[in-house]
């Protein structure tokens, strides 16, 4: 299993290590795009009280419009980086499997002696890593495109106009909504949820080669199905579960502050019980999709 | 497994009552065969006979419809595809690769891979360490291929149209790899159209046609008993 995670992100490594240089690339672009304007910035206040940063080109006349359209194409270009990226995670994912498995490499990889779980296992763990990678550079980039003095001074000044005694009402509140038991819960149900995903994606792929013509056409409607599947045992079990759940919030009325941290307290121990359904709903539908796949890459395999 | 376990009395491979369908079509029916350690087997048919089924079965690529196949005495699967040296007819190799980064692979997954034969064939053939498959013809990376194989101590060697497709030269490399690495007391399946140029290496042959066994015997014997060579016999079974 070492050995295949090894060869696993090497393969992706040359191929995820330059779109991060990409997006870096044009994360610090923008950024210097954006140092280079001149820039008019308005503190206010809107309607209902909160701070209102307004940020606008200096200027008058065709060379300050011109100078804006720039900046919000630079902006718009930005933003399409950041999703393209996430696109082309997602491309890999897929190209990964296809190609290494269902492929003329398949020939190779299914000779190894391996098992067909732990092939299975390789490929959604690599991918599951590059998933948070991803996501972590597109956190990145956004935050050296929008990272800014006047912002930070813009946050401060409104994080300071809270009382004291509110942020411990703050405090307090979040930790009865997220309590420590639903943080081992949510972090598993994060992975069970993200792992289960790929495995089902790899499923309709398996489903789709099985077929002689149009194996691509065939596992994207092999998805469609087992995601309707999926859907349905979801909200069949919620169905049946929720009513049985307690502390579900009713007859909310938030007229002081005891009843509000009551409603808090209410809706962690609820939203505890909504997690671990979800919980047990991601596992199935993991372990479920991950004996599908293994299923038809050993007795339905046929390579061409 | 243990490769001692595996070293023992019986056939290196064997197939019992085994069929392979597809749909409506057999490509194997009800197949029996049995290959020995220390034998040079011709898998021989005309195209479309079944040849690369089998091959695909025995090298855990496919799971037969009915029947039974063992190899060194157990159904394919994880433990045996450390036990058989497979080269497909396609060329498996990843394209960025460098002969590198594929010799580094084989030698970690395959505990009987020798790597400094590989490298020496490899040098022979002015082939280096970092160059990269994508840079090589189709011709130079299947003979890449076949080193790798061929690096192998493997207790069954399965190769699938090794011949096929290349020129003359190419021919004469490819048989002599093949004579010249394999262990001699494992077995060697060459599956072939091309009869005549492997008929002088081969110890055994298997004609399959229609996913029928149609012959199993030495080949010394064959050629004895009805006065022709392998070629002329397998035109007069098939002749179309």
């Amino acid at each position: 299993m070492n050995k295949l995670l090894k060869y696993e992100f090497r393969a992706t490594l040359r191929l995820y290590l330059p779109l991060y240089l990409v997006m870096l690339g044009f994360a610090v672009l923008g950024r210097f795009s954006l140092w280079g304007v001149p820039w008019q910035v308005t503190v206010g206040e809107d309607l209902v009280g909160w701070t209102n940063l307004s940020v606008s080109v200096t200027g008058e006349g065709i060379g300050s419009e011109i100078l804006a359209f720039l900046l919000s194409m630079v902006l718009v270009g930005n933003v399409l980086v950041l999703l393209g990226a996430l696109v082309v995670h997602f491309v890999i994912t897929l190209q990964r499997f296809w190609k290494n498995l269902m492929g003329d490499e398949g020939y190779l990889m299914f000779t190894l002696p391996v098992s067909t779980g732990e092939l299975l296992w390789s490929k959604a763990l690599c991918a599951f890593f590059w998933g948070i990678a991803t996501s972590l550079m597109v956190l990145l980039s956004v935050l050296i495109l929008a990272w800014h003095p006047l912002l930070v001074q813009g946050v401060k000044q409104e994080l300071s106009t809270i009382p004291p005694e509110d942020w411990q009402l703050i405090l307090r509140m979040l930790q009865n909504v997220l309590p420590p038991v639903a943080w081992p819960i949510l972090a598993v149900e994060f992975v069970a949820n993200n792992i289960g995903s790929l495995f089902l994606l790899y499923s309709a792929m398996a489903i789709g080669h099985t077929v002689k013509n149009h194996k691509v056409l065939a596992s994207v409607g092999a998805y469609a199905v087992l995601t309707m599947i999926v859907g349905t045992v979801a909200s069949t079990i919620i169905s049946l579960v929720l009513p049985l759940m307690a502390g579900v919030p009713q007859d909310i009325q938030l007229n002081s502050l005891s009843e509000l941290i009551l409603f808090s307290y209410q809706m962690g121990r609820f939203m505890t019980g909504v997690w671990a359904v979800a919980l047990v709903i991601d596992l199935l539908c993991a372990v479920g999709a991950f004996f599908l796949a293994r299923y038809l890459l050993t007795t339905q395999l046929n390579l061409e | 497994m243990e490769r001692s376990e595996a070293r023992r009395e019986g056939p290196v491979l064997e197939c019992r009552q085994l069929s392979k369908i597809y749909g409506a079509v057999r490509a194997l029916d009800q197949v029996d065969l049995a290959v020995q350690r220390g034998r040079i087997v011709g898998l021989l048919g005309p195209n479309g006979s079944g040849k690369t089924t089998l091959i695909k079965t025995a090298a855990g690529l496919l799971t037969p419809s009915a029947g039974e196949m063992l190899v060194c005495g157990r159904q394919p699967g994880a433990a045996t595809k450390g036990l058989v040296s497979y080269l497909p007819e396609r060329t498996y190799l990843s394209d960025w690769m460098r002969v590198e980064d594929i010799l580094c692979l084989f030698r970690d997954f395959y505990s009987d891979f020798d790597l400094q034969k590989a490298e020496e064939m490899l040098f022979r053939l002015d082939i280096h360490r970092m160059d990269r498959l994508r840079t090589m013809s189709k011709g130079t990376r299947e003979k890449v291929q076949l080193i790798l194989v061929m690096s192998r101590r493997a207790e069954l060697y399965l190769l699938d149209e090794p011949i096929g497709g290349v020129d003359p030269a190419a021919r004469e490399f490819i048989l002599g790899t093949i004579i010249g690495n394999y262990s001699e007391d494992a077995a060697v399946v060459i599956s072939t159209h091309l009869i005549r140029d492997v008929e002088q290496v081969l110890d055994d042959v298997i004609f399959l046609a229609y996913g029928h066994v149609g012959l199993s015997a030495p080949v010394e014997e064959l050629r004895e008993e009805k006065g022709k060579s392998i070629d002329e016999l397998f035109r007069e079974m098939y002749r179309c």
